[in-house]
């Protein structure tokens, strides 16, 4: 399954780059498996918070993924 | 004249105008984000508008926060802020604040507006202005910066999600940078700060689709936006309740004093004791810092008494006393105590 993930603001920093395609193999995945490993992957992540949104809805870790969905890896911004 | 070209959209009219006059908004923080949306909702003609903001200008706002100058450097922002926009327009009416918006002063702050404006720039003031304004249902239009993005959205508007259902806090997580540490395009918080100020009118005028239940994200530098969609979530919404109304209930402890409280605190050198109960009432506590100030006359008393001096009140049984308290900090004093049940309650006093 491809997945396209979007990096919006200290996420983007983290994994410097604004987006990215990745190939994931195996089954199902749920939000909270690709979490973890987007965490193993850039392991600064584990230290920020962010929401996540798939295809422009915040979903709950329970979600499965789809085909080419558009996952988006929010955090909060502090500054005003 | 001054309104005439919004009045003559139909979407606000005159009677769009009149609930413009009629509105209270609390702007908290008056820096990047809160200086356009002073300066738009005041030129809009909005009624009543309060600004919190506990810092003063340094050279380094200036090259976004548009109402101060260099004249300014070293003056409290809410102070300036609130006289640069009444000079923009006299029809409004402004109320400054010039302290941080805390957990001692939260509660007390919002209960007189109708729609709260998040301009601060720390998460931990956002979470906290997030938790007062669920538990007295008020809206907050929020938006908050980073680098050269943006988002925008609006909380608890007629029972839409909050900031918690959008970022749920997770413990123990680094402080997110803010514009200080991380540098900040000026034009940025102007953009975002006029989005606001957008939204507020909208709602006050009930026009529109207001950004409740979704996330506007803006990149400037890709000149890009996308609104992302989010849901009320009922825990979430739980959790700040609960963390408001215990606000609340701090806030009663500190303010209404029992009795071994209240004879304890009365010993104290720098408090000043009133003794609000009716005239001619014989005095029973006796000492250098107490007075007799029937209540009728404390609101001409008062003027005269220090401000940020600590006072007690008590009466027979906590009513006048309340209504004391309520008074001074309608005047301005910050730390005022009442005895909570009276003289009436305490053993040593009773008649």
């Amino acid at each position: 399954m491809i997945i396209n993930t979007k990096y919006f603001g200290l996420i983007a920093d983290i994994t410097n780059k604004k987006e990215e395609k990745l190939q994931l193999d195996g089954g199902k995945m749920s939000v909270a498996s690709l979490k973890l490993l987007m965490e193993n992957n850039y392991p600064d992540l584990k230290k920020t918070t962010y929401s996540i949104a798939v295809n422009q809805t915040m979903v709950e870790e329970e979600t499965f993924l789809n085909e080419q969905d558009i996952i988006a890896f929010l955090p909060p911004f502090a500054g005003g | 004249m001054r309104y005439n070209r919004q009045i003559i959209l139909p979407e606000v009219g005159d009677i769009g105008q009149q609930k413009l006059r009629k509105a209270r908004v609390l702007v908290i923080g008056a820096g990047g984000l809160g200086c356009p949306v002073l300066q738009n909702l005041t030129a809009a003609g909005v009624g009543y508008i309060g600004v919190v903001d506990g810092d003063v200008v340094e050279e380094s706002n200036l090259h976004r926060q548009l109402l101060y100058n260099h004249k300014h450097i070293g003056q409290s922002k809410a102070a300036v802020a609130a006289e640069v926009i009444a000079e923009m327009n006299p029809d409004v009416e402004i109320k400054s604040y010039k302290q941080f918006f805390n957990r001692k002063n939260a509660m007390e702050t919002v209960v007189d507006y109708d729609i709260i404006v998040d301009c601060t720039d720390t998460i931990a003031v956002r979470y906290l202005i997030n938790d007062v304004a669920v538990y007295h249902k008020i809206p907050v239009v929020y938006a908050s910066i980073y680098r050269f993005e943006g988002q925008v959205s609006v909380f608890n508007y007629n029972n839409g999600p909050c900031y918690r259902c959008l970022f749920p806090e997770k413990e123990g997580v680094q402080q997110t940078p803010n514009c200080e540490v991380m540098g900040v395009l000026g034009v940025l918080p102007n953009t975002l700060g006029a989005f606001q100020a957008t939204e507020v009118l909208k709602i006050i005028l009930g026009i529109g689709d207001v950004l409740s239940g979704k996330l506007m994200l803006y990149d400037a530098l890709q000149f890009h936006t996308q609104i992302i969609n989010y849901a009320r979530n009922a825990k979430q919404i739980e959790k700040s309740y609960i963390n408001g109304s215990l606000l609340y209930n701090q806030k009663q402890e500190l303010e209404e004093l029992d009795e071994n409280t209240f004879l304890e605190k009365i010993k104290q050198k720098n408090v000043i004791v009133l003794d609000v109960r009716q005239a001619n009432s014989p005095a029973l506590i006796v000492g250098e810092n107490v007075m007799q100030v029937p209540l009728e006359k404390l609101e001409t008393y008062c003027q005269a008494m220090d401000k940020s001096a600590a006072v007690i009140l008590f009466c027979n049984t906590g009513q006048r006393s309340l209504m004391g308290l309520e008074l001074l900090k309608k005047q301005g004093f910050e730390t005022v105590f009442h005895l909570e049940k009276g003289i009436q309650s305490v053993e040593k006093y009773k008649e």
